[in-house]
């Protein structure tokens, strides 16, 4: 096993790499933790007003997730799109079942009312 | 793709559809329970039959890729028993909640096609998408209670780490696939096998490969140190979600361990089998000595269930010594199936009892239990003796199988079994410390009375039925077995 040293020089060079990263911001900059207008967000320099924690719709949240996974779908029609023609019936009907499944989970999501937008 | 490839994956096919029906039933009949409650037991009964007709012959489909045998066709009845039984004990616990019925259904039964996946595959990937699609739906089952903190914390710690597991397991099955050329498990037991006569050194890549392969499979089986998510995942989930995360996943993976470590780790089982047997004495002894000081019965039987997976380990760890491979594979066989029925039973005590919201899972809850109900706290006894490993049930005979299959492989593995046995006898200090509240301990306040659900109650008499039946006459399940472990090692 003599292969081993390489894996552990891999495992060593990992580990410092975390070690030396967070070390370097550390020395650099542990004496000055900086007073209450340091971490204040930036408002083009006066001082800030009003609740600076932006709040989002849930929808956006859950457009987002159907995009990811009918965006996923579309990959996977294009590859089959492209190789269709040697993939004949039984690659059609595989491609069938597929879109089905996931139509099955738009109809269900339609149907929860997740689609309108609140 | 051909005629007789889908023939031989119809069970598989079968479960998707029955999934994807409840779905359907959930669109076209929204907010009924009985609907959506029905198709689920029919489907449940279809895949059962295809998976009987299908295991008839054994055979392999998609170039190899999918395979049917013995192993596949007990282990799908067995998760379809077990399935069955978790839609038994949940409508009532879900109602009280307010929580969706058909949904819970269906992701249940996606979760049922994904141990139906592992326990057929013939290749390190389909193992893979098995295994993801096994636990996946065990996320959402944990966190289904959405509004209440505790499920949402337990699903989230048990997400993240099943996670990464999952991703410390396929980073494993790399490095196997990179060094071995092949993803089909007899490729890489051949390629292995080579290795293990001496003809090839064992590579550091494939020892770190199997490192992180061992990481990640542990961490699925709850085995120590990698059993941190199960208490809180077990305790917030809602509790027929914990009686079938504490069997499903749990079996799943060791069908997994057995596929993997089994069918294509086995030539070299003399560089891992220490290892098992390490982790099946930590796993027992920690499991055990934890569950001693828990308060919530939920967070005792998952702890619990970390101990019995300790005690899956030692067939594994028999298997590896070359006296007592079948007898190692028949005990951890055995064992799942008895603990499954016992482990599920006693959650669903816990279930029935929280039929009315606001009733914890503390030891309070079964104070005076026998006067109050007597058949749930009968039924909770059973399930305890079971648990501990007293005659007449299966619990007892499971472990006394599984020692016995230790004391046959003899060296490390005869030390399990003494390992074994003790722990036993610790553990009943907590089981019978239930049993005692019930019966020796008068009930705090006035506690209303509690009506048993018609399906709760037939499912808890056919758990319980089955647990002694499986101790009484374990002859009806031992050839069953038997041919399991020998489609296994051939």
């Amino acid at each position: 096993m003599t292969g081993i040293w390489y894996i552990v020089g891999f495992a060593v060079a990992g580990v410092s790499f975390v070690f030396l990263t967070i070390g370097a911001a550390w020395l650099i900059s542990h004496r000055n933790r900086g007073d209450l207008h340091k971490g204040l967000p930036y408002e083009s320099g006066i001082d800030t007003f009003g609740d600076t924690h932006g709040r989002f719709g849930l929808s956006f949240y859950i457009y987002a997730l159907l995009f990811v996974a009918f965006d996923i779908e579309v990959i996977f029609i294009y590859l089959w799109a492209i190789a269709f023609r040697s993939l004949l019936l039984g690659g059609f009907v595989s491609m069938l079942l597929f879109v089905g499944i996931l139509l099955l989970g738009l109809a269900y999501a339609w149907r929860k009312g997740v689609l309108t937008w609140r | 793709m051909s005629w007789a490839d889908l023939a031989t994956i119809a069970p598989l096919a079968a479960a998707i559809l029955v999934a994807g029906l409840v779905i359907l039933t959930d669109i076209a009949l929204p907010g009924r329970r009985v609907p959506a409650l029905a198709v689920s037991f029919i489907g449940l009964a279809v895949v059962a039959g295809l998976a009987i007709a299908v295991g008839v012959h054994p055979a392999t489909a998609f170039g190899g890729a999918y395979r049917v045998d013995d192993l596949t066709t007990y282990l799908d009845l067995l998760f379809v028993a077990v399935i069955a039984l978790t839609l038994m004990f949940a409508p009532d616990y879900l109602a009280a909640r307010d929580l969706p019925l058909p949904e819970f259904a269906a992701v249940l039964i996606f979760a049922l096609s994904g141990v139906m996946l592992i326990s057929a595959s013939a290749d390190l990937v389909i193992l893979f998408l098995g295994l993801e699609l096994m636990v996946l739906p065990g996320y959402l089952l944990a966190g289904f209670a959405k509004r209440d903190a505790l499920s949402t914390e337990g699903a989230i710690k048990y997400f993240l780490l099943g996670s990464f597991s999952s991703a410390i397991f396929l980073f494993g099955l790399a490095f196997v696939w990179g060094l071995t050329g092949t993803t089909r498990i007899d490729g890489v037991a051949a390629a292995l096998k080579a290795i293990a006569g001496g003809s090839t050194p064992l590579s550091p890549g494939l020892a770190m490969g199997l490192a992180f392969l061992t990481t990640g499979v542990a961490f699925k089986i709850a085995a120590v140190p990698f059993h941190y998510w199960t208490p809180d995942a077990y305790q917030g989930s809602p509790t027929p979600v914990t009686g079938y995360l504490s069997v499903v996943p749990k079996i799943g993976a060791f069908a997994l361990i057995l596929r993997l470590f089994v069918g294509a780790l086995g030539p070299l089982s003399a560089d891992w089998d220490i290892i098992i047997v390490l982790l099946a004495a930590a796993t027992m002894t920690l499991g055990n000595l934890v569950a001693l000081t828990q308060d919530s019965v939920k967070r005792m039987l998952a702890y619990s269930s970390i101990a019995h997976t300790g005690y899956m380990l030692i067939g594994l760890a028999a298997w590896s010594s070359p006296n007592s491979r079948i007898e190692g594979l028949e005990g951890l066989l055995y064992y799942g199936a008895a603990y499954a029925f016992m482990n599920l039973g006693a959650f669903a005590v816990i279930a029935a009892l929280q039929r009315r919201t606001g009733i914890s899972s503390q030891l309070e809850t079964f104070a005076g239990l026998g006067r109050r109900e007597p058949l749930l706290a009968a039924l909770m006894t059973l399930f305890l003796l079971s648990l501990t490993g007293i005659p007449p049930t299966a619990g007892f005979f499971a472990k006394a199988y599984i020692i016995l299959a230790a004391v046959q492989a003899g060296g490390p593995a005869g030390i399990l079994a003494v390992i074994a046995v003790l722990n036993a006898a610790v553990a009943a200090f907590y089981y019978l410390r239930v049993v005692v509240y019930m019966f020796m301990r008068d009930p705090r306040g006035e506690p209303a009375p509690l009506v048993v659900g018609r399906l709760m109650r037939s499912g808890l008499i056919v758990t319980a039925v089955l647990t002694v039946l499986l101790g009484l006459v374990p002859g009806l399940l031992l050839p069953i077995v038997g041919n399991a472990a020998r489609a296994l090692t051939l």
